[in-house]
């Protein structure tokens, strides 16, 4: 490859991001919005409901969540006319991640409600930030900083309302960041 | 718009043909000498003492991070393209170091065995990240083998563990590395 067809791969690798930066923040943002009430109303019920409760209001927001997520990307699909092919990555990059959650706390027998919830939320965060910085989205990865730094304060300093703390900051960042990325996306 | 896309969409194809066969070379030695420093660290925890196999990782990642980050700066210099992803890919990794950190320190976790199976799981999800973000199928393969050898001989020969992971993990690295190499000299 010689300089100059890289120079030109480079500015059109540009161009493509910055065109595809201004259209996926606002796609993007959907996501972020119902991952963030999927948080308030899972981490609200582990707060005030027995375990047995809480698995089952977890349950109800994973697969209302989900179905959200997918009836979401099969509109802007159909909105733009054709299925973009980032959404198989997408889904298998956290896909990805649920394993690695799912392998560390079976073979470091990771137990409670806290201790999962501290897991699975540091692994949320640490794929926010390599999405950010992956396909650099700043504003994806701060808020994955921000919820690692918040879950940890939370796991520490206030376990008892670990799962409030994380309902409300954690929940509400999510929402709060991807309403405006939706707005900046528009 | 639609058009736009998809003329977006060839680009894009076409870019990342070229630079596959490109960076496929570099990659591959990266990972050949990934799989030195694991095949060598390994091997010295099974076999030697342990205030000696202490020593053996501390010289095999000084030299074996040295020549990775001499071939990282190379590939950079020869390829213009390179720094912007590089960039990201740094970011991304450094991401999944100061994860295992806070998982060392926040749930824990004892010397021993633990801090190797952390460190292969963690190698195994970013060879699978990897794999899937490029479309390069064999990575993911890679990662999945890597992360279910660790869970095996964790789990069912403990007293073998380092060795296995140091021949099976370490092997199958430059192996695979191997493969790209060639498969990038092919193209």
């Amino acid at each position: 490859m010689d300089s100059n067809q890289a120079l030109d791969d480079l500015k059109t690798i540009r161009q493509i991001m910055d065109r595809t930066q201004k259209a996926a923040g606002g796609n993007g943002g959907w996501f972020m919005v119902i991952a963030g009430v999927m948080w308030i109303v899972g981490f609200t019920g582990n707060q005030f409901l027995s375990d047995e409760h809480a698995g089952w209001v977890w349950a109800v927001a994973n697969v209302g969540g989900i179905l959200a997520m997918i009836w979401v990307g099969m509109r802007l699909a159909r909105d733009s006319g054709m299925s973009t092919p980032m959404w198989k990555p997408a889904f298998l990059f956290w896909i990805a991640l649920g394993v690695f959650s799912g392998l560390l706390i079976w073979l470091f027998h990771v137990n409670g409600v806290n201790r999962v919830g501290l897991l699975i939320l540091l692994v949320a965060a640490m794929g926010f930030v390599q999405i950010g910085a992956l396909f650099q989205h700043w504003l994806i990865g701060v808020t994955g900083i921000l919820i690692a730094v918040l879950t940890i304060g939370a796991f520490l300093l206030f376990p008892a309302y670990f799962g409030l703390s994380m309902a409300i900051l954690g929940g509400g960042l999510l929402v709060a960041s991807g309403l405006w990325m939706i707005r900046s996306g528009r | 718009m639609n058009e736009k896309v998809v003329d977006d969409l060839k680009a894009i194809r076409q870019i990342l043909d070229r630079t596959r066969q490109v960076t496929s070379g570099e990659e591959g030695w990266i990972s050949v000498v990934g799989g030195m420093i694991w095949l060598l660290g390994f091997l010295g925890q099974h076999f030697l003492p342990e205030h000696l196999s202490g020593w053996a990782w501390v010289v095999v990642n000084t030299v074996g991070l040295s020549i990775i980050a001499w071939l990282l700066v190379r590939s950079a210099r020869q390829n213009s393209a390179s720094p912007p992803l590089l960039r990201s890919l740094m970011v991304s990794w450094l991401a999944l170091a100061v994860f295992d950190v806070l998982f060392v320190w926040l749930f824990e976790l004892e010397t021993g065995y633990h801090f190797p199976l952390l460190a292969l799981i963690t190698a195994a999800l970013c060879y699978a990240q990897m794999g899937i973000l490029a479309s390069y199928w064999p990575l993911v393969v890679t990662g999945a083998a890597i992360a279910a050898l660790a869970a095996g001989a964790f789990l069912l020969a403990q007293s073998y563990f380092f060795l296995i992971v140091a021949l099976l993990g370490g092997g199958m690295l430059i192996a695979t590395g191997l493969w790209m190499v060639r498969s990038g000299k092919r193209a």
